[in-house]
């Protein structure tokens, strides 16, 4: 059985490669296809992000964290609809991993405080089981996310939207936006707490 | 319950959303089609609330301040099976938690147990409650949670350090009818050889003193000083303005443990002692004898908590009213404020016998910045002002200047013995 500092890092590990891999992406695209000033902009929100999150692992100041996730993704969009070009399916796919990566940070903020006291082998299995069940799920979740996206994004009539009907795209936006509000304030369908 | 952040996808959702609207652009609406499936494919399978059964169990429910206390928290899963639970034990911010933490997030399956255990080490005194449990049942989407508090509550008395003044002479000044340990200067019943008197039918014949007898032809008998108790009511200054220094090692905690230290000593010597605590409110122990009274005493002093602005008039009031008549009072202060220096000569001029013991505000400060070397003119200068008010004071009342990092049995030492009346 590995020691609790082992599995600490495992669980920092993923969701730390996850944002350094976003990172690159960002920066390569930057480098491509921004002009100066672009890669100016871009590369400053950039450092700013990585501060954060640096900032973040070294406090366990865990809500810097949703600030770099906001300015990595802001870098991230900005360059792809003002020079690369808004290519539909990687713009998705990146913004599938940044939902991931903001899912597997709170699993982080959990488990890096738990693996940190928690030497008792009779309850490391319990942990293990409920950190690796987790992990998973995300991951699993998180691709089904971008598949079930990229169907929605071929099913969607969103052809009407380029047709230039004004009262099509009001339409529209407005049942994307009722469907927005009802998942975003519908409480939990779950039962209540129970003690 | 949502989390934070299915409200900040949906809000990039919507953010899309409108964009595409603005700008007509149909690939932007295809951005906001990820957080919404997103959203909508974790909200198919909900979380639900956890069912549990919980004991927590205490090595002790009276620990004094720096002892460890194991706790052990068994949790058992009474509902369906939960892949991630959170659990938190509330731990008092006065406690540390030196070994295990009261914060594990696990795998239960429907009838499995766990035990946590933990140890906690109370910084002050004071009384505490472990407790609620707060169960988290979270989803690994991170959109939402749902949450039971268990509202299981474990009562933790940490009373404050019993300062050993064995050796110190404190005893009431003035004398009551009832028997005690303190030589009265009367004719009475004790231990301590007084004179001698004619024999009178009635006297004991152990009393008799048979070589005075065989000396003077007639019978002799011999008279003892009469030991008797007195009333002390002590009076803590735990008053907003009378705290100087970190909570844990704060004047009025120094107060309180002499406060204690002192009580015990007088109960000891079969004395009534009473107590009264100046703070937001007037919290008062009516004298009483014995190991009873102590416990009260404890009682009220674990929970004294700094602050308000009650005058000592207020004090002085209550003391002539509520209290017994010349009861001698010793007053806990660090001495801070004129309204507290008054108080000592208003009772003086009363006719009241006051002992004052005061730990020392400044040696407090002292400790706190010891390795600050450009204090040591303030230092002087605060002690030597200091030095001044309890010279006057010493007209009215004995005072024991208190430097909390000695034991108070080294400033009590100080105290010249009361004159008995």
């Amino acid at each position: 059985m590995a020691p609790p500092l082992n599995r600490g890092v495992w669980v920092r590990l993923l969701p730390r490669t996850l944002f350094a891999a976003l990172v690159v992406w960002t920066a390569i695209d930057l480098v491509v296809a921004a002009p100066p000033l672009g890669w100016a902009i871009g590369s400053s929100l950039l450092i700013i992000s990585v501060a954060c999150a640096t900032w973040a692992a070294r406090t366990s100041a865990f809500t810097w964290n949703r600030a770099g996730r906001t300015l990595l993704g802001l870098a991230f969009v900005g360059e792809r609809l003002l020079w690369t070009g808004a290519d539909p399916v990687p713009m998705m796919a990146f913004i599938v991993l940044l939902i991931g990566l903001g899912a597997m940070q709170s699993l982080e903020r959990v488990f890096s405080r738990v693996y940190a006291a928690v030497s008792d082998p009779e309850i490391l299995p319990m942990v293990d089981a409920a950190a690796f069940g987790a992990y998973a799920r995300t991951l699993g979740l998180l691709a089904l996310t971008f598949v079930v996206s990229l169907l929605l994004a071929l099913l969607v009539p969103l052809s009407l939207f380029r047709s230039g009907s004004l009262f099509t795209a009001v339409a529209l936006s407005v049942v994307l936006i009722a469907l927005i509000a009802i998942l975003a304030l519908a409480p939990s369908s779950s039962r209540g707490p129970e003690a | 319950m949502r989390t934070s952040l299915a409200s900040s996808l949906a809000s990039v959702a919507g953010i899309f959303v409108v964009l595409a609207l603005l700008f007509l652009e149909w690939r932007l609406l295809l951005l906001a089609i990820p957080p919404l499936t997103y959203l909508v494919l974790a909200g198919l399978r909900p979380v639900r609330a956890p069912v549990l059964d919980v004991i927590r169990e205490v090595s002790e429910d009276r620990a004094p301040v720096g002892q460890e206390v194991s706790v052990t928290l068994r949790v058992a899963n009474r509902g369906p099976r939960i892949d991630l639970l959170e659990l938190y034990d509330g731990v008092p911010r006065e406690f540390a938690v030196p070994k295990g933490r009261p914060h594990l997030a696990l795998a239960l399956r429907n009838g499995e147990q766990v035990t946590i255990t933990y140890t906690v080490v109370p910084r002050v005194k004071g009384q505490f409650q472990l407790g609620p449990v707060i169960a988290r049942s979270l989803s690994p989407s991170g959109l939402d949670y749902e949450e039971a508090i268990l509202p299981i509550r474990t009562t933790i008395n940490v009373p404050p350090r019993l300062e050993d003044i064995r050796r110190a002479r404190i005893q009431p000044r003035r004398t009551r009818a009832w028997v005690g340990q303190i030589p009265s200067r009367l004719i009475g019943l004790g231990t301590e050889f007084w004179g001698l008197r004619e024999y009178v039918p009635g006297d004991e014949t152990r009393r008799i003193n048979w070589k005075a007898t065989a000396r003077l032809d007639r019978l002799v008998t011999n008279e003892y000083e009469g030991e008797r108790s007195g009333d002390v009511v002590i009076v803590l200054d735990a008053r907003q303005e009378a705290v100087v220094g970190p909570l844990a090692a704060s004047t009025t905690e120094h107060g309180i443990r002499a406060a204690l230290a002192i009580a015990a000593k007088i109960l000891d010597g079969r004395n009534r002692v009473g107590l009264i605590v100046q703070r937001n409110v007037l919290d008062w122990v009516y004298p009483a004898f014995g190991r009873k009274q102590l416990f009260r005493i404890l009682d009220a002093l674990v929970r004294v908590r700094p602050g308000g602005e009650w005058s000592f008039r207020h004090v002085s009031w209550f003391l002539s009213r509520f209290f017994p008549p010349n009861s001698q009072v010793v007053l806990i202060s660090p001495l801070l404020d004129a309204d507290a220096l008054r108080a000592v000569t208003d009772l003086a001029a009363r006719g009241t016998a006051v002992m004052i013991v005061s730990p020392s505000p400044i040696e407090v400060e002292r400790a706190m910045y010891s390795e600050d070397p450009t204090l040591d003119v303030a230092y002087r200068l605060l002690r030597m002002e200091r030095e001044n008010a309890v010279s006057a004071l010493r007209r009215f009342a004995d005072v024991a200047d208190w430097d909390p990092r000695d034991p108070l049995a080294t400033a009590l030492r100080g105290v010249t013995p009361w004159p008995r009346h």
